[in-house]
């Protein structure tokens, strides 16, 4: 290690009295001598003095109050349940292709749950697959049934249409699968069905569908 | 502390306001979205407060609360990176450019003098930006928000001597990046 190298090493140490008496000499000796290195102390300094008055952005206004408000909804020794938020899972078990499954699956289940509860509401009519398949386990249908190959009332699978894509996927088919994405649903004011569109699932999110 | 320990609204508050922009401007430099640096500040306030009992009187209690905010910050990169819907570093830093305006908390016509080091602010920090994630968090914590080495290795958990030349190597890099700059523009 030439002196120059040695004194780069030296450098935060001697800047911040840090280094030894043995290495301070050597330091101050060698900065006699080197030009180099004399400008490189100056514009070390110069970047830790630019480094320690780098403007902070403040937080926003009403920062500490917000802080205040959430810390009395979440004490658990406290007032209130912690919010539910959405955890992203961490089995790497999960195929890929099983997310928007499993999102269609969560849909079903509010498609054709949930307007069956409001008393006087006509479930919202779904798109109808072309073939029919077993039933699905715990999904609710509002479609007729149909013969199955051995003579038993089969119902066919339901398909809902997802996103700008319009893409159809079959409902219920994913077991075992966390939600990766959230998608809103709403039912236009001119009637036609309702309209499910994508939105960015993050920590925020309050809606955690898991199977 | 112990106000806060035994539950005390005040206390936790005054804590807040003591630590915030810091929390803030450091997950900023791990996350470089100042809504979502604010965020995370905030929860890792939330979770101060709800393990403040885990806290150990015989560690600074800055590094225990940058320890929480660092882990955070490094937690939110690993989930952007699970989902694969992070921006790059590159399309990050063309979008931010480097002259990203800061808030100032006084309202005037800046001098010709602070235009310039405004300016040579923002180039110093989008140059920290560039530098490889190890470097930049041992410099950020030890040069832009003052903490001790041992402080660092703590919430950094490597040892001492590893900070102590990632900080050496960072400055070095760092000076190296703005070499464009002149001296006393720094």
């Amino acid at each position: 290690m030439n002196p120059c190298e040695r004194l780069d090493s030296l450098l935060s140490a001697f800047l911040e009295n840090e280094a030894s008496p043995a290495e301070v000499r050597f330091v101050e000796d060698h900065l006699i001598r080197c030009t180099r290195c004399r400008e490189q102390v100056a514009a070390t300094r110069s970047l830790l003095d630019r480094l320690h008055h780098l403007p902070a952005r403040p937080v926003s206004e009403g920062f500490t109050d917000r802080v205040l408000v959430r810390i009395r909804g979440t004490d658990p020794a406290g007032l209130e349940a912690p919010p539910a938020v959405l955890r992203l899972p961490s089995r790497p078990s999960v195929p890929a292709w099983t997310v928007p499954l499993a999102a269609a699956a969560a849909l079903a289940i509010a498609l054709l749950g949930l307007p069956q509860l409001r008393p006087g509401h006509a479930p919202a009519p779904m798109t109808q697959a072309p073939s029919a398949q077993a039933p699905l386990n715990g999904i609710a249908s509002n479609q007729p049934a149909t013969g199955g190959a051995n003579g038993t009332q089969v119902p066919p699978p339901e398909v809902m249409t997802l996103g700008p894509s319009q893409e159809q996927v079959p409902v219920g088919m994913v077991r075992d699968a966390y939600v990766l994405e959230a998608y809103e649903l709403r039912e236009p004011a001119g009637g036609g069905g309702p309209v499910v569109t994508p939105v960015r699932a993050d920590e925020n999110s309050r809606v955690m569908v898991a199977f | 502390m112990d106000h806060v320990v035994a539950g005390s609204e005040a206390a936790f508050a005054c804590i807040v306001d003591r630590y915030k922009n810091r929390l803030q401007n450091v997950i900023y430099r791990y996350v470089r979205d100042y809504q979502r640096a604010e965020d995370l500040a905030q929860e890792a306030f939330v979770r101060v407060y709800l393990h403040r009992e885990r806290y150990r009187k015989t560690g600074k209690f800055s590094t225990w609360i940058f320890t929480i905010a660092v882990n955070l910050a490094k937690n939110e990169i690993r989930r952007k990176s699970r989902l694969r819907n992070v921006l790059s570093l590159d399309h990050l830093m063309e979008l931010l450019g480097s002259s990203e305006p800061m808030l100032k908390e006084e309202q005037h016509t800046p001098t010709d003098r602070e235009v310039e080091r405004d300016q040579t602010s923002s180039v110093v920090a989008a140059a920290i930006t560039r530098l490889p994630a190890v470097y930049r968090e041992a410099l950020v914590l030890r040069d832009i928000e003052g903490l001790a080495y041992e402080e660092i290795a703590e919430i950094l958990e490597v040892p001492g001597g590893t900070v102590r030349s990632r900080i050496n190597r960072a400055r070095l890099m760092l000076k190296d990046k703005l070499k464009g700059f002149a001296q006393n523009e720094l």
